[in-house]
């Protein structure tokens, strides 16, 4: 049995406490939100609704979930998000790969490097990006939805960084078998970047499933919106409705209830997505063993 | 690079120039698709010097030269409504580093799994809910009854009205910043914490190093290249101070210390929609962060003998 | 030559190959009969023409907010903005079918589509545009038809009587350029004033009359703050909710205090014409001190929410509905937001809707809103301009008079609201709030019969008599029947009651240099305002914020507005 020295002890406590307040500080705001979407709009008016629910119904998430468009439009989010981060993987390991070696293996990186960045900073706004999407007959179809991100920059250069710090000897060895480039990013770099691999791919998750304004633009129809975009255009006016029915079922909500579940709605999808990448942050590499 | 992998250069020299193709080869469809989404549309930045109409048309429209610009910079309140981007995006900027840094460090002290990954979980999701349901909460946090208020009163000072004093406003708009997105920016960190060689603990421990001497010399230096990589991208964002936050936040009483370019221009826009002068602002921010960017990379080159990019 | 393809290819990207797409604008009549061209002129010329064929027209399309789970398990579950209610029964009427190029909520959203679709040159043969200067850019660029022959031979009688109850303020005035009248403009009801909302039974628990004068309001004001209301032992209670932007957009702001500054012959935020017939700005006039002088002291006092400069909205409205605060300013419609949910913090909580402050000359003084809310507009060379009257025709007149089957799903559906109207455009008489009121009541007095209702006062009714047997019966009503009960009967009720005196501004509209400084302007006035009003700035700053704003565009604003009104 190993013997506790006191100052770690001491740190752990510190450590510990200092984590989990961070985290409470995170959670109290959640569990308010999670409280305030169950409970009735009058108790949430008055803000009396802490970190439990007061009134406890279920109207503000069964009119999302009764909804035929919201399961459409989930799906097509769905859709998105699946085309959306092939697409963008596809494209940031391909750039990145070739724009992570040195100037003197490939000096052309630093006029292509330039590009990119400029591409990252610089965008003409939405009229005339609306109008080549328009003009290149995309608009109405998934594909607005993802190809005009189609190549994540900011990914590109987190993953360049990323790909820098794997050593060349692995790269050179490979090279003097006679492997390509191709062969090498393949079979060398992805397999020893599962966590850079991860963090950008989990970037572009959540850009495209949160992402509701390129929805907006280039969908005419609302039954082809994505989940953000049709659920944030929905509130509760109740002062048009007259049908004793649906007046009954609204009272018991307000908007705040309302978006309180639309966020906790929309939010449970990357929250199962979430821990399945988070395996590959705490699996340590072993990068380093080679280092020079 | 090594000795060796200059030898390996000169032996493939044959392979050198395939390789390189190779490499344009890979870059070249990424490189259509910015051309066609980025550059294309990056012509209609005309509208900043001109006075656009939809109804015109970019090639239709009146050209202005640069009146745009001399517009927004004569403004009464152009240069306060600068300093106070730049002051508040600063802020954010500083601790949207240093505390997902720390939490990471902390985070990355936890050796029970479950725990590790259950906090990691929850502080990532402020990350997504929005500032205009943040806006209550936050309000709420900080008025002349909320909890804030309540320890200072019990603490013997006098309450104070932070959203409407504007010796607070910037502080609390920073700190409420970090506190959404500390988690989700710790992402980055822990994926680069996992490079790092566990045996270089083990050898520190054995040499006699405490915890904090080794977090001291073996983490920090393994995240440096990531939190100056991250400095430097978040540099490119030193005039975007963030909107929905600070609209949902602020109020006429606070404008002289709170509002900032994007509320201003906003507030523009409400009027009548203007296409030209907020592409103007937009192209003006652009040039900024790409002049600080590739500054940050000169600098970081010049300093760490290697650049960003 | 590798420049050339280059430059081709951009321009492709950028401009689009959009050669003339107006596919059936041929001469469709040619290949006709003598027969078959009279019809179409008959139909053509009818405000109620049903056409030989069916006529598709391209339009965008408003709709509400609501989630489509409001049809779920009604009939209407698998209509669609171009297969519902009121498609169908333009379609049967009229034989028209729209075409939706974009679909979008009203506001933001579907302003933005508009926008769109003018930037790339595609506009829709009809559509609604929700913005004055969006018309005004249309009609400059040509890109819309001239609807003068249209509408003065079209229009049916509501429409046109509509159009007229506003007077001075006739919509069809704005919409009219060099004497063509290029739209059809959607009428912008009356909200009429704004009243001061107090807990009547915190009045009864002090004995307190119900307030008239400013000096009357802060009587009730200061015991509401200082006199324990609730009479639950504690100093919880705070004076009167105001907006942190103080006022503006009179009357619909809810919780703006805009009366208490016309109270004192003030008309900040609104262009008003002073005694030698020109306009100027409301806010820069010397009445303006002492308004600000009695809000500063006010706040001072209490009798202002201490917090009102950071309270958000919905900070408002619980401050209201969890019984702290009993005193708010806001229009007829008030119980369908705040005081409807104020029950939850007390079972007793009752509102009542008082005429306070009064003017100088005892009523409210009010301010009148501008008269349109958008306007339709028919792209130019447009075949059938005459669909756009028509529609607009059966929304406001035809259907609404229509109490056969075939208007059943009509009513339905406005019960449901869940479907806007196609084109979004119902032309009303200003006080049509009012008239719907006294024709609920003189159901309810049994000096009519039930089916004398339209299908939208029938919904309302019917709320109503909820409220009333719940009430009867000793029961808790609805809260939403409630609110329709207080807002529809005992509020609008005081329109006639306590008539207020109304302010027509004498500009609405955004002029060229407002368009880029107002943001500016507006930003100094407000700072001043709030800063004067919580005690950080000495009145003297009011003096100086005159001055900044004459020289930083303000008095170039007034010279333009003022040469635009003599000029018409």
């Amino acid at each position: 049995m190993k013997k506790v020295k006191p100052g770690k002890l001491v740190s752990d406590i510190i450590i510990w406490a200092v984590v989990i307040g961070f985290t409470l500080s995170c959670l109290l705001p959640l569990l308010n939100m999670i409280a305030i979407s169950f409970s009735g709009s009058d108790a949430v008016a008055a803000n009396e609704v802490g970190l439990l629910p007061k009134d406890v119904n279920f109207t503000a998430y069964s009119k999302l979930l009764n909804d035929s468009q919201f399961w459409k439009s989930f799906l097509i989010s769905v859709e998105r998000v699946v085309l959306g981060l092939l697409i963008n993987m596809f494209f940031t390991v391909t750039m990145a790969y070739p724009l992570s070696k040195s100037k003197l293996r490939f000096p052309a990186r630093e006029i292509y490097i330039k590009f990119v960045i400029f591409a990252m900073l610089f965008s003409g706004g939405i009229i005339p990006l609306f109008m080549v999407v328009s003009n290149l007959h995309l608009t109405n179809t998934i594909w607005s939805l993802v190809l005009p991100g189609a190549v994540p920059v900011f990914n590109v250069i987190l993953l360049i960084n990323f790909f820098k710090g794997v050593p060349d000897s692995l790269d050179e060895a490979a090279r003097i078998d006679g492997a390509s480039p191709i062969q090498i990013l393949v079979k060398i770099y992805l397999p020893v970047s599962l966590p850079a691999l991860a963090t950008v791919a989990l970037f572009s998750i959540v850009n495209h499933w949160n992402d509701y304004f390129s929805g907006l633009i280039y969908m005419s129809k609302s039954a082809m919106y994505p989940l953000q975009t049709y659920i944030q255009q929905l509130t509760v006016d109740i002062t048009q409705i007259t049908d004793a029915e649906q007046l009954k079922q609204m009272s018991s909500m307000n908007n705040r209830t309302f978006n309180a579940a639309k966020i906790v709605v929309s939010t449970v999808p990357l929250l199962v997505i979430y821990p399945f990448l988070q395996k590959y942050f705490v699996s340590g590499m072993v990068i380093g063993a080679v280092k020079e | 690079m090594g000795q060796n992998s200059k030898a390996a250069a000169r032996k493939s020299s044959g392979h050198a120039g395939k390789e390189k193709m190779m490499f344009h080869l890979m870059l070249l469809p990424g490189m259509i698709m910015l051309a066609i989404f980025v550059f294309v549309p990056l012509f209609g930045s005309i509208m900043a010097f001109e006075n656009y109409s939809p109804a015109k048309g970019i090639f239709g429209s009146k050209w202005v030269g640069l009146e745009n610009f001399k517009f927004i910079f004569s403004l009464p309140d152009s240069r306060q409504v600068f300093v106070n981007t730049l002051v508040i995006a600063f802020g954010k900027l500083v601790f949207n580093i240093i505390i997902p840094v720390l939490f990471a460090i902390l985070l990355n002290e936890i050796r029970v799994k479950v725990f590790k990954k259950t906090f990691q979980t929850v502080v990532y999701l402020p990350h997504f809910l929005s500032w205009v349901v943040l806006a209550t909460v936050v309000t709420n946090m900080f008025s002349l009854t909320g909890p804030i208020n309540s320890v200072i009163s019990a603490l013997g000072g006098d309450p104070i009205q932070f959203l409407a004093d504007n010796a607070w406003f910037r502080k609390v708009m920073v700190a409420t910043d970090v506190w959404k997105e500390f988690g989700y920016n710790s992402v980055v960190y822990l994926a680069a914490l996992t490079s790092i060689d566990l045996g270089l603990y083990e050898a520190a421990s054995i040499d006699g190093a405490n915890r904090f001497k080794q977090i001291l010399h073996i983490t920090l230096p393994s995240l440096l290249p990531t939190i100056v990589l991250m400095t430097a991208l978040n540099l490119g964002n030193i005039l975007n101070a963030g909107f929905d936050q600070i609209f949902n936040l602020y109020n006429p009483i606070v404008y002289q210390t709170g509002d900032i370019i994007d509320t201003y221009v906003y507030r523009i826009g409400m009027v009548e929609r203007q296409y030209s002068i907020g592409t103007a602002v937009g192209l003006f921010k652009s040039v900024i962060s790409f002049i600080l960017i590739m500054g940050a990379n000169k600098a970081a080159k010049k300093f760490t003998g290697s650049g960003i990019f | 030559m590798k420049k050339k393809v280059i430059s081709m290819t951009l321009a492709m990207l950028m401009l689009g190959t959009t050669i003339a797409g107006c596919g059936d604008s041929g001469d469709s009549t040619a290949n006709m009969t003598e027969e078959e061209k009279a019809a179409w002129e008959e139909a053509a010329n009818d405000p109620y023409g049903k056409y030989p064929e069916l006529v598709t027209y391209t339009t965008g399309y408003n709709l509400t907010a609501q989630g489509a789970d409001t049809l779920a398990g009604t009939a209407y579950e698998n209509d669609t903005p171009s297969d519902n209610a009121y498609t169908r029964y333009l379609k049967e009427l009229l034989n028209i079918q729209n075409e939706n190029e974009f679909e979008a909520q009203t506001g933001d959203d579907y302003n933005q589509k508009v926008s769109l679709a003018i930037a790339s040159q595609e506009i829709p043969d009809i559509m609604f545009v929700q913005d004055y200067s969006t018309l005004v850019e249309l009609v400059e660029s040509d890109l819309v038809e001239d609807l003068t022959d249209v509408y003065n031979n079209l229009a049916c009688d509501t429409v046109k009587q509509s159009y007229e109850s506003y007077g001075d303020n006739n919509p069809i005035n704005t919409v009219t350029f060099d004497g063509k009248i290029m739209a059809i403009p959607k009428t912008q009801l009356s909200d009429g004033q704004d009243f001061l909302w107090l807990r009547k039974d915190w009045l009864e628990n002090l004995n307190l009359e119900e307030p008239s004068t400013l000096d009357e309001m802060a009587e009730v004001l200061r015991a509401f703050v200082n006199n324990d209301p609730d009479g639950d032992g504690q100093a919880n209670t705070v004076g009167l909710a105001a907006l942190s932007s103080v006022y503006g957009d009179y009357p619909n702001n809810t919780f703006a205090v805009d009366n208490i500054f016309t109270a004192l012959g003030a008309y900040p935020n609104i262009w008003i014409t002073d005694d030698d017939g020109n306009a100027v700005y409301g806010s820069i006039q010397p009445e303006m001190k002492d308004a600000l002088q009695l809000m500063a002291d006010w706040y001072a006092e209490g009798l202002i929410d201490k917090e009102f400069t950071t309270r958000t909205n919905d900070d408002i409205v619980a401050l209201i509905s969890s019984g702290q605060c009993g005193a708010f300013i806001g229009p007829w419609w008030a119980p369908f937001n705040p005081a409807m949910t104020s029950s939850y913090a007390d079972d007793d909580a009752e509102w009542i809707n008082v005429s306070a402050p009064v003017g100088s000359e005892g009523a409210i003084n009010a301010i009148n809103t501008k008269s349109y809310g958008g306007f339709v507009v028919v792209r130019k060379g447009y075949e059938h301009p005459e669909i756009a009257m028509k529609i607009v025709n059966v929304n406001s007149e035809y259907a609404m008079q229509d109490t056969t089957d075939a208007a059943n799903e009509i009513r339905e559906n406005q019960s449901i609201a869940y479907f806007n109207w196609p084109l979004y455009c119902q032309v009303q008489p200003g006080n049509n709030a009012e008239i719907m009121t006294q024709n609920i009541e003189a159901v309810i007095n049994g000096e009519a019969e039930a089916s004398t209702l339209t299908t939208e006062e029938m919904g309302y009714y019917d709320s109503i008599v909820r409220f009333q047997e719940a009430e009867a019966a000793g029961q808790k009503a609805d809260s939403a029947d409630y609110s329709q009960y207080m807002s529809r009967m005992v509020a609008i009720h005081k329109f006639q009651e306590e008539p207020a005196n109304f302010l027509t501004p004498s500009y609405f509209e955004t002029t060229e240099t407002m368009a880029t400084k107002w943001a500016s302007l507006e930003k100094m006035e407000l700072q001043t305002v709030l800063q004067i009003i919580v005690g950080e700035a000495e009145m003297s700053s009011f003096d100086e914020f005159v001055e900044s704003w004459t020289s930083a565009g303000g008095q170039t604003i007034t010279d333009e507005i003022n040469e635009e009104l003599s000029s018409k």
